[in-house]
């Protein structure tokens, strides 16, 4: 194994990267998935959205304890054998487009309304280069970049909330449907997976903070995925509450504009939006960062590379999402790959590893007993240390 | 700093010139900055933009007739109209700061549709612009100067940036329009802005319906719809009590409304809670607590009266300029889809009215 050793993070580190790593890539066109295809079912389609993102993480950090290894590759073997590799790779080769999609939304919402007379590949090598530049770096090098840029990005998103609230009128078109209709609900829900996927951060990353525990962590990356679930509550509330939900659905960037509408007349600023735009930079800067650190180092773990092979790794991991990001001309296709194709997939891999790890660690330790038993009165033996 | 800091350092500077300010800037003289926009109903559009001054000597060398310049066009959509006025202008023209679009008040519902639309959908324009209607072709008004405003300040846009000036608050920004023509069962609105001595001025809404010429709410209407949809800030109400006439101020008032679906109507409850003060009364008067309740049930009468005008003259025109069906649609879904999106918006109100109104003291004397 040639994963040299990994600077163990804070249990506040580990809380801040998970949150930067759900969400945070995809929140621009949020609501508007949602909408589309839950239509006013949506509020229901959100709530159960959050509930399956905070079951799967539970299932999630089920399993690692009762394994070892630095990587989520090195912790699979013991659950999967040599199925880890089709697992891993199936759920690679989906947010890896995810990412390359959201670089092309991204791109394209800064140069479509901020930056017009800027090229669009501008944007995109920028943020590339700088993620990919951050990803060749530490864990916890990366970690103390983020404990630096997410506040920030927080406090700015919630100081425009605050504003936003003066345009707040609709309550009652935050009503969800009265009947409850399971298809536009189950739409919905796979509509937002795109928000959830966290590249295997959790199980990556969990297994080095200092002096901690599973259930310790199991806890902190429950309160991170409820803290992005409340800012998506937030968002849907503010923008549906704003637009009302049949003009919402027609908007690309439905929370960008919201913002966007907001003036103040002091401090010689007009547009208070610009703002978040410097944190909005950093904010998915960090999440491709997180994706491509996490899915090179487990790599580097799977094929016993160097430090110097997992920098080529990332480079090359970078080449691939810029290709696909240059493959989407448009917001639109780059929307409908993220949630008619990549989003189906992604819930239906995820939900079936994060049921089948569990499943299969639990039957393992019980096979383990069986014989024990049999044999006669010898204790059961201790699982290995996480 | 060793010599990996020194190159990293070096790349830094050399990077600098590839931001995008850097190379891609225009200076502003070079730039026409269009500031507001007024359409005519025979297509014209009229672009006004502020002469640049270079330096701040000639800003004040500038005479006041010279400091904004107007540009027009004839085409039929907004796109096609920037792409007319661009071929005619030795500057590259901005639209990025767009204050105010100014719309002739014979513009049908779905012209102005149209043109909102078009500045929407393009993300060039932030959808923050003003947006009102003149009475017939907008080119006078938005050449409208006023002794209160010099430049860089537009005169127009700043009557509409003034906050709580004016005693019904009747703007209208460009997104706000387009949600709501977007919604059914909300009839989207314009102020109408007319001319004076020293700028404009604004009392009265159209209307838009569904289809054809938008429809002019009288003044008296206009209060209500104000009271009605807490846009009342600081409002005078004449009342008479026993043959001796009192004007009651400072009425800001607060509304609460509950709406609901039944297969026929929009059925309403409004709640108006205002606050004033008796700000003229008959000479040697001496106000009582009795007297201060009566003025004030005569005020609450008044406006209630007002109030359910407006409510008659909304089902007189067929429009919902309050939003009700769209709000009552939205909590019983399952009857608002019974309703087309046209039937909705035109869908009668009934309405329940009960106003109260508070007197507060004021001054020195009783």
């Amino acid at each position: 194994m040639s994963v040299g050793p990994i600077e163990p993070i804070s249990r506040g580190q580990f809380f801040l990267i998970t949150t930067t790593s759900v969400v945070v890539g995809g929140v621009y066109i949020w609501p508007q998935t949602v909408l589309t295809d839950a239509g006013l079912d949506a509020p229901w389609a959100v709530l159960l959205s959050i509930s399956v993102a905070l079951g799967i993480t539970w299932l999630q950090t089920l399993w690692p304890p009762k394994t070892t290894g630095m990587t989520e590759l090195g912790r699979m073997q013991a659950v999967w054998g040599w199925g880890r590799w089709p697992v891993f790779l199936a759920t690679a080769a989906l947010y890896v487009p995810l990412d390359g999609a959201l670089v092309a939304l991204f791109s394209q919402l800064l140069q479509q309304l901020y930056y017009r007379y800027t090229p669009l590949w501008f944007f995109t090598i920028t943020v590339l280069l700088m993620a990919g530049w951050l990803a060749s770096h530490s864990l916890a090098h990366i970690a103390r970049n983020i404990q630096l840029w997410f506040p920030l990005l927080l406090a700015s998103f919630c100081l425009l909330t605050l504003m936003a609230l003066g345009h707040f009128h609709e309550t009652a078109a935050l009503h969800p449907a009265s009947v409850i209709r399971v298809v536009p609900i189950a739409k919905g829900v796979v509509a937002t997976w795109y928000l959830w996927m966290q590249g295997e951060v959790i199980v990556t990353v969990g297994g080095h903070v200092r002096e901690t525990t599973w259930t310790q962590i199991r806890h902190w990356a429950l309160a991170a995925v409820a803290l992005q679930g409340a800012i998506i509550l937030i968002i849907y509330a503010l923008v549906v509450g704003t637009l009302g939900p049949a003009v919402a659905e027609t908007l690309e960037w439905p929370l960008v504009y919201i913002f966007s509408n907001l003036t103040v007349r002091t401090l010689f600023i007009s547009r208070p939006s610009i703002v978040i735009v410097v944190a909005w930079v950093v904010a998915l800067i960090l999440y491709l960062t997180l994706h491509v650190f996490v899915l090179t180092v487990n790599l580097q773990d799977g094929w016993s590379l160097s430090a110097r092979g997992r920098v080529g790794l990332v480079w090359a991991l970078i080449g691939l999402l810029g290709g696909i990001a240059w493959g989407l001309p448009s917001p639109v296709a780059a929307t409908d790959l993220v949630v008619h194709w990549i989003d189906p997939a992604a819930l239906g891999v995820t939900i079936m590893t994060s049921l089948g790890a569990p499943w299969l660690v639990r039957r393992r330790s019980v096979q383990e007993r069986m014989p024990v038993r049999s044999a006669g009165g010898a204790p059961p033996r201790a699982s290995p240390p996480s | 700093m060793n010599r990996r800091g020194l190159v990293r350092l070096l790349a830094s500077v050399c990077a600098l010139p590839l931001l995008s300010g850097c190379w891609n800037q225009r200076p502003i003289e070079q730039r026409a900055i269009v500031i507001a926009v007024g359409v005519t109903a025979h297509h014209q559009w009229r672009f006004l933009f502020p002469n640049v001054a270079v330096t701040a000597d000639s800003l004040t060398a500038i005479p006041s007739a010279q400091q904004f310049y107007t540009v027009s066009v004839r085409a039929p959509t907004w796109q096609r109209a920037v792409h007319r006025l661009q071929a005619g202008m030795a500057r590259k023209v901005s639209v990025g700061e767009l204050q105010l679009l100014m719309v002739d008040d014979r513009l049908s519902t779905g012209q102005v549709t149209r043109i909102v639309d078009g500045l929407n959908t393009t993300g060039a324009v932030p959808a923050t612009f003003w947006i009102a209607a003149s009475p017939g072709s907008p080119a006078a008004l938005l050449e409208q100067t006023s002794p209160q405003t010099v430049v860089p300040y537009y005169a127009v846009a700043t009557y509409f940036d003034c906050r709580g000036c004016h005693p019904l608050r009747l703007v209208e920004r460009g997104w706000q329009w387009w949600a709501q023509n977007a919604t059914p069962g909300d009839s989207p609105y314009l102020p109408l802005a007319r001319p004076t001595p020293h700028g404009v001025a604004v009392r009265q809404l159209l209307v838009y319906p569904l289809h054809g010429r938008p429809v002019l709410m009288p003044p008296p209407i206009t209060q209500g719809f104000a009271y009605l949809t807490n846009r009342a800030v600081d409002v005078a109400v004449p009342v008479s009590l026993d043959d001796q006439a009192y004007t009651v101020a400072r009425l800001d008032a607060q509304v609460r409304t509950r709406v609901h679906l039944t297969p026929r109507a929009v059925a309403v409850q409004v709640q108006v809670r205002a606050a004033g003060i008796i700000d003229d009364a008959p000479p040697h008067t001496l106000v009582t607590r009795s007297l201060e309740h009566a003025v004030g049930l005569a005020a609450a009468h008044v406006i209630a009266v007002r109030c359910r005008d407006t409510i008659d003259w909304a089902n007189r025109t067929h429009t919902d300029p309050f939003g009700y069906a769209k709000r009552a649609a939205w909590l019983d879904d399952a009857l608002g889809e019974m309703f087309s999106a046209a039937r909705l918006t035109t869908l009668p109100i009934q309405a329940h009215i009960a106003v109260r109104v508070t007197i507060h003291g004021d001054g020195v004397a009783r």
